[in-house]
């Protein structure tokens, strides 16, 4: 029963969540610390774990006649844990700083904490119902983060984003009841399990409920049409909740994606047919709506916001490729996406922490103040903007490849073409942060006194992300080679 | 990791000692000064060193393989030696500079963290053998020489390098699409491979158009006519020893990029050699115009640059006409580079060595400074006696090859039934830039070394014989020897150096020259009188008309004739990025982009009462439990009284 190691990230942060409700001495700030950073080292040990261990383990229970509960570290679990887990973790530790003026924090990290554990449920799980249920209970665990400030902007957000996951989770549940019908397995299996046989005559259906099943997760990833509920969400909730939410929460709505497509119906059945076309359309959409309207917004959070929405349209994009070499380039631009994009809101935050300032035209000259923070955000922006040599251009060359090599015509011409697009807005939104952050020009006279250094509990997560991303990007044959087995392992 | 890593070094070697130079700085800055001046002097004796060795014995390329996912490709052949070693002897002479010119502006610790790394990334550039190398290094270019623009913090220079940075990033984009197409149809970037592959192709259009974006790309990084909108700004922001680089080497790392595109993609496609001839006219035109039109004396040589890089590409484009036998016009293409680089990097410092002392280099500033300082007439006079192709200095070697190979593409044209008249007409104008270089130049020559100035003129001689450094003058007389030294034996050194590096542009021609080209016969001289007569024309009955102003004391004042709004930065690009592309696409997206229902939410009341509520019954109990506390404590001490 080696697979019972499965159950530690997820068990043993929600049980640490749950006891911080409990446990009184936890309200103060330096034993809370320690505990809550106890357990993210744990869990992330486990996680390594898992992750490095040759064998891949399983775990199935036979909950009821037609529940399977079953967990399952295949190669693409592995590597969403390994992400969610870092990433989760990091964003943890600047959670420390920056939460330290809010109220009720104990209960924050508590929900943090169980948060962490339904995140790395979806990633492990092993099966469709398995992960239905880990998603449905990660997006309700979510809110307590979301409306933690208790304003009516909080509240009027969560709402919104409440009716969001509603209509969602309706697409989701009669999606994925149909789609269930034609399965062999309950299970994920390698290139999926569609009994053709079953499905003749049926295809029209079918191929509507799998379109309203992917949309019903791309509402989580924020895909065009629904897309308004993570601004909101920015402006109302505290930034680490944000960033837990906009960083790795969106990605979980990616990865329900890409188990659909690899593990459950297969990338053939859907390669050239409407539900791909549109599916392209949606994510064009939304790179270029996020783009464009990232470029436009001077609020610093909107600004962030809206680039998520246009750097998850990137993603899906690349899973919209149904091909091994486009789902590589999405799986490494999820990636290069989260651990860059929490840097952006590791920085920003902290500045936020110190001064307060919202909008970009403050950000003038801070550089001059936390310049290795801000230099992390300049290495990170080059990431999101595709530069050589970082991940973030790996991931935009595999994903375009793909999608150039296996879409035609016009939507292929177009994709690239928005593609660019999007990349030098992204450029436009990110690079004049740092330019005057780093050269105010001349009217700047030293302002930004309140401006402290961070504290190494900030700095340490954002520096080491930057490493972590900077060295996947020099050398990412090994990451690519294990993403590419075990997507084309699926593609068969 | 295949082949000679030594390769690797010469690339990384900068990188690794601008983190030392830094943690230096920190400490010390003039240890850092001395330490950056070793790094490059080590890095040019390396160059000299390696390129030999290799040949020796070893193989001369380095291979790394997934470096980004695709090859790190690293060769050393005969272009690429040249300019390794042009690249590293350029840096080495402005950074002997550096230290002088910087002398009292503050953050040169980051000066020197981003410079140094310019030059690695530089020299991979020069080195590469695979185009996704190419495009690597020309990105890790364009943010690294960005900082340098910037340095002086000043709202030009910011203004300066977000413009430049701006085109670097949308050439970037294009190239990536280029590349992206390449790659997707020959699975390969390695520049080798591509050729053959393209020539066994039966249908290129294909190829034709990723080829477009590369050339674009690249054209961009180069300064090429449509995009070379940043070229004035970046290099008048800079520095002196930046805009020196600029000018005289990261352009050509553009120029680089296109001749690989032409020589591999477009090899022996007359048309596009025509395109390219056509283009490289109006670019030369264009930036010689501008420069006789200019009064401050870096943009002068702003423009002057971009109209060599005209000549240059008209020498791309007739060796593209030419198809196979094109000897001479790849020599004058790849010699005027080299030359160009050379004659730029000696004007420049001139440019710094006024700058430094006099912090302008407007033209009535500057006016009579040269006067009494023999060593920067000489370096000035060399200087615009190369660039202006006069016979015994080197540009005028490589201008005659250029102009030979028009002249050979209006024969061809004769020959075959192409478009005689266009060539005949490119040459004219080819001449008549020739002229207007010199016209320029001789502004330039008499405003600084013969004119008085009215007001400063005794200031001005009080600097005689301390107005430059040790560095610097080393540094200066280094540039300056070069030039008549290759002008005076063409045969000697620069021929031999055409012969070496031809094979970039065609891999086929022989080893020595085809037909023994007589520099100094009078068929050649020719076109140098013609030049020089149009530019003294040019010069006395237009510069003087019309540019200049009589005062009443009897000295020249400098007019700014060029009409402000005409300046397709301010006039096209600024707000065609700023404001009309974003406007309309941000029309589309707030039609997109109506939040319905959240509008609805927010018109219902979710005011969290019960909270607020909440919070007063709190409060309400610590009153009330702090009031009996306060009572129980009466009631105690009353007990005890």
């Amino acid at each position: 029963m080696s697979g019972i190691v499965l159950l530690v990230p997820i068990v043993l942060p929600l049980a640490a969540g749950l006891a911080m409700f409990g446990i009184k001495k936890l309200e103060e700030r330096r034993l809370r610390d320690r505990y809550v950073t106890a357990v993210l080292l744990v869990c992330a040990a486990a996680a390594a774990y898992i992750v490095l261990g040759p064998q891949e383990l399983e775990l199935h229970w036979q909950m009821s006649e037609d529940f399977l509960f079953c967990l399952k570290a295949d190669g693409l679990a592995k590597i969403f844990l390994a992400l969610v887990s870092l990433a989760w973790m990091c964003n943890g530790f600047f959670a420390f700083e920056y939460m330290s003026r809010e109220e009720r924090q104990e209960e924050f990290f508590g929900f943090y904490l169980v948060c962490y554990g339904f995140v790395c449920g979806v990633a492990l799980s092993g099966g469709f119902p398995t992960m239905q249920v880990f998603y449905i209970i990660t997006s309700i665990a979510c809110v307590p983060l979301l409306m933690h400030r208790r304003t009516s902007g909080a509240i009027q957000a969560s709402v919104y984003y409440m009716v969001y996951f509603a209509v969602g989770q309706l697409f989701i549940h009669f999606g994925g009841k149909y789609i269930m019908r034609y399965m062999d397995s309950e299970e994920f299996v390698e290139g999926g399990s569609l009994n053709l046989g079953l499905l003749e005559g049926h295809e029209g259906m079918f191929m509507a409920m799998v379109f309203l099943l992917l949309l019903g997760f791309g509402i989580k990833a924020c895909v065009f049409p629904f897309h308004n509920w993570h601004k909101v969400m920015t402006q109302a909730a505290p930034m680490p909740a944000v960033s837990a939410i906009s960083g790795i929460l969106t990605k979980i709505g990616v990865i329900a994606m890409i188990r659909v497509t690899c593990n459950m119906t297969g990338m053939r059945i859907l390669r050239g047919t409407w539900v791909q076309t549109v599916w392209i359309i949606l994510a064009l959409l939304s790179i270029f709506i996020g783009a464009v309207l990232a470029f436009r917004t001077s609020g610093l959070s909107e600004r962030l916001a809206y680039s998520t929405v246009g750097q998850v349209g990137c993603i899906v994009f690349g899973v919209a490729s149904m091909c091994p070499d486009g789902m590589t380039g999405a799986i490494v631009l999820m990636i290069a996406h989260t651990m860059a994009f929490l840097v952006l809101f590791f920085t920003t935050g902290a500045i936020y922490f110190h001064t307060g300032y919202t909008q970009v035209d403050q950000l003038r000259g801070i550089g001059k103040k936390i310049p290795h923070m801000m230099f992390c955000f300049a290495l990170a922006s080059c990431v999101l903007m595709g530069i050589p040599p970082t991940l973030g251009f790996v991931g935009d060359w595999y994903a375009t490849q793909g999608a150039l090599a296996t879409i035609s015509g016009s939507v292929a011409a177009a994709g690239s073409a928005v593609f660019l697009i999007g990349e030098l807005f992204a450029a436009g939104y990110l690079l004049p942060i740092v330019l005057h952050g780093f050269f105010p020009g001349e009217e700047y006279s030293l302002k930004h006194e309140k401006v402290k250094v961070p504290s190494l509990y900030t700095r340490i997560p954002a520096y080491l992300l930057t490493v972590v991303v900077y060295a996947l990007g020099f050398f990412p044959v090994p990451l690519i080679t294990f993403i590419h087995d075990a997507v084309s392992a699926m593609t068969l | 990791m295949i082949g000679d890593y030594r390769l690797l070094i010469l690339v990384l070697w900068p990188f690794v000692g601008a983190c030392i130079g830094y943690l230096i700085g920190r400490k010390d800055s003039t240890y850092r000064d001395y330490f950056a001046d070793f790094v490059v002097i080590a890095e040019f004796i390396y160059v000299l060193w390696l390129f030999p060795a290799l040949r020796e014995g070893g193989r001369e390329d380095f291979l790394l393989e997934g470096f980004c996912g695709l090859n790190l490709h690293l060769r050393l052949d005969g272009f690429r030696e040249i300019y390794g070693s042009v690249a590293a002897y350029i840096w080495m002479m402005t950074t002997l500079v550096s230290r002088e010119y910087f002398a009292h502006y503050e953050n040169r610790n980051r000066y020197y963290l981003f410079v140094l790394p310019t030059l690695g990334a530089t020299m991979g550039l020069f080195l590469s053998a695979d185009l996704f190398t190419v495009y690597l290094f020309c990105q890790i270019i364009s943010f690294t020489s960005f900082v340098g623009i910037a340095h002086d913090e000043r709202d030009y220079a910011v203004k300066a390098a977000s413009t430049y940075l701006a085109a670097e990033i949308i050439g970037g984009a294009l190239i990536f699409s280029g590349l992206n197409r390449l790659y997707l149809m020959f699975g390969t970037l390695e520049i080798d491979v591509l050729r053959d592959a393209v020539l066994a192709l039966e249908d290129r259009s294909a190829v034709y158009a990723a080829g477009a974006f590369l050339f674009f790309g690249f054209g961009a990084k180069a300064g090429m006519f449509p995009l070379h909108f940043w070229m004035n700004r970046a290099h008048a922001g800079s520095p002196a020893p930046i805009s020196t680089l600029l000018s005289a080497i990261i352009t050509k790392t553009g120029v680089f990029g296109v001749i690989l595109v032409c020589a591999n993609i477009f090899f022996g496609d007359q048309a596009w050699g025509i395109f390219l001839l056509i283009l490289g006219t109006f670019t030369m035109l264009l930036g010689a115009m501008r420069a006789v039109f200019g009064v401050h004396m870096k943009r002068i040589l702003a423009f002057s640059s971009l109209s060599q890089i005209g000549f240059i590409l008209m020498g791309l484009g007739s060796a593209l006409y030419l198809g196979t036998e094109n000897q001479i016009a790849v020599h004058g293409a790849v010699l005027h580079m080299l030359n160009h680089s050379l004659l730029k990097l000696l004007l420049y410092l001139c440019a710094a060595v006024i700058y430094m002392r006099l912090h302008t280099l407007h033209l009535d500033d500057i006016r009579g400074y040269g006067r009494g300082k023999p060593l920067l007439h000489a370096a000035f006079v060399i200087g615009a006696l190369g660039i202006g192709c006069i016979p015994l200095f080197n540009g005028y070697v490589s201008k005659t090859l250029l102009h030979e190979g028009i002249v050979e593409c209006v024969h061809l044209a004769a020959e075959t039934g192409g478009p005689q008249l266009l060539f005949t007409v490119v040459e004219v104008l080819f001449l008549l830039g020739g002229g207007m270089t010199i016209a320029y130049m001789l502004k330039m020559y008499i405003c600084v070394f013969v004119q008085k100035n009215p007001a400063a003129q005794e200031k001005f001689d009080g600097y005689n014989h301390h107005y430059m450094g040790a560095a610097t003058t080393v540094a200066l007389l280094g540039a300056t020897a070069v030039i008549p030294v290759f002008g005076i034996f063409p045969h000697v050194f620069l021929e031999k150096l055409a012969l070496l590096g031809q094979a970039i542009l065609n891999p086929l021609l022989p080893p020595e020259m085809a037909h023994p080209v007589h520099y100094f016969a009078w068929m050649n001289l020719r076109g140098a009188v013609i030049s020089v007569c149009v530019g003294c024309i040019l010069y006395f009955f237009v510069v003087k008309k019309l540019l200049m102003r009589r005062l009443e004391d009897g000295s020249w004042e400098y007019l700014d004739r060029w009409p402000v709004k005409l300046d397709l930065e301010y006039l096209i690009y600024r707000p065609l990025i700023e404001r009309w592309v974003p406007d309309m696409c941000g029309a589309l997206c707030s039609v997109l982009n109506t939040p319905v229902l959240y509008k609805v939410i927010q018109k219902m009341d979710l005011t969290p009462e019960w909270r607020e509520k909440k919070k007063e019954n709190d409060r309400k109990r610590a009153e009330e439990r702090e009031r009996r506390l306060a009572r129980k404590r009466m009631k105690d001490s009353n007990k005890y009284r």
